[in-house]
């Protein structure tokens, strides 16, 4: 058991910039538009860095006995390119499993490109 | 044993310890003591924990109790994170379409 298979990390680059991924990210219409999280996902934003990293607590009704729900944390990192796009990172684990933030999770990385 | 549950029992710093240890050898209670300050109760309630949640076997042996992994102790988590390691990609794809439809 190690850090290492805790969360599950995506990275990619977008051809956009970060103040605009920042607004498709923090946006709730834009947030909605792509994300489509479901009527029993319930979003909160924990942190909030504008246009470099943005942290959602992501509560999810569970599937079993009513009232049971799971509680997990999405972090969005968004990195300027020098071709004016973006280096973005997606780190999602659930809450009770601590990720360190700058630990190396390349065996859990997966290209989403 | 619910998903829930079983990250409660991983947010212990300590158990994730223990559980470390175990997945290279099986130890005894002493043994896994050795290089933490923590007192025998207490490390004795952590393992029941771990015994509980269905992640460490206990085997008796005279005076002594040793202590392993269980095989399928953590596929809830691994089943949770299968989960959304195939979620996440469509809905990446989808952010890469909004982007192109955004404005500046």
């Amino acid at each position: 058991m190690t850090q290492d298979d805790s969360a599950v990390v995506f990275e990619c680059s977008l051809d956009a910039p970060p103040e605009k991924v920042w607004r498709a990210l923090s946006i709730p219409a834009y947030l909605e538009r792509w994300l489509k999280p479901g009527d029993d996902v319930e979003l909160a934003v924990m942190e909030a860095k504008e246009n470099k990293s943005l942290t959602y607590h992501w509560r999810e009704a569970g599937q079993g006995t009513a009232g049971d729900t799971e509680d997990s944390v999405v972090t969005f990192e968004l990195t300027p390119t020098a071709e004016g796009g973006t280096w973005f990172k997606l780190t999602h684990a659930p809450m009770a499993v601590p990720v360190a933030a700058n630990s190396n999770m390349a065996n859990a990385t997966l290209m989403a490109a | 044993m619910s998903d829930t549950d079983i990250f409660k029992v991983l947010a212990d710093p300590t158990r994730r310890a223990v559980l470390e240890r175990l997945a290279t050898a099986e130890l005894t209670a002493t043994d896994l003591r050795a290089g933490f300050a923590i007192s025998q109760p207490a490390m004795s309630q952590h393992l029941a924990v771990l015994r509980e949640a269905g992640l460490i076997e206990e085997r008796r042996e005279g005076r002594f109790a040793h202590y392993r992994l269980a095989p399928e102790g953590l596929a809830p988590l691994h089943t949770w994170l299968a989960r959304y390691e195939a979620f996440w990609p469509g809905r990446i794809d989808s952010l890469k379409d909004l982007l192109r439809e955004m404005d500046q």
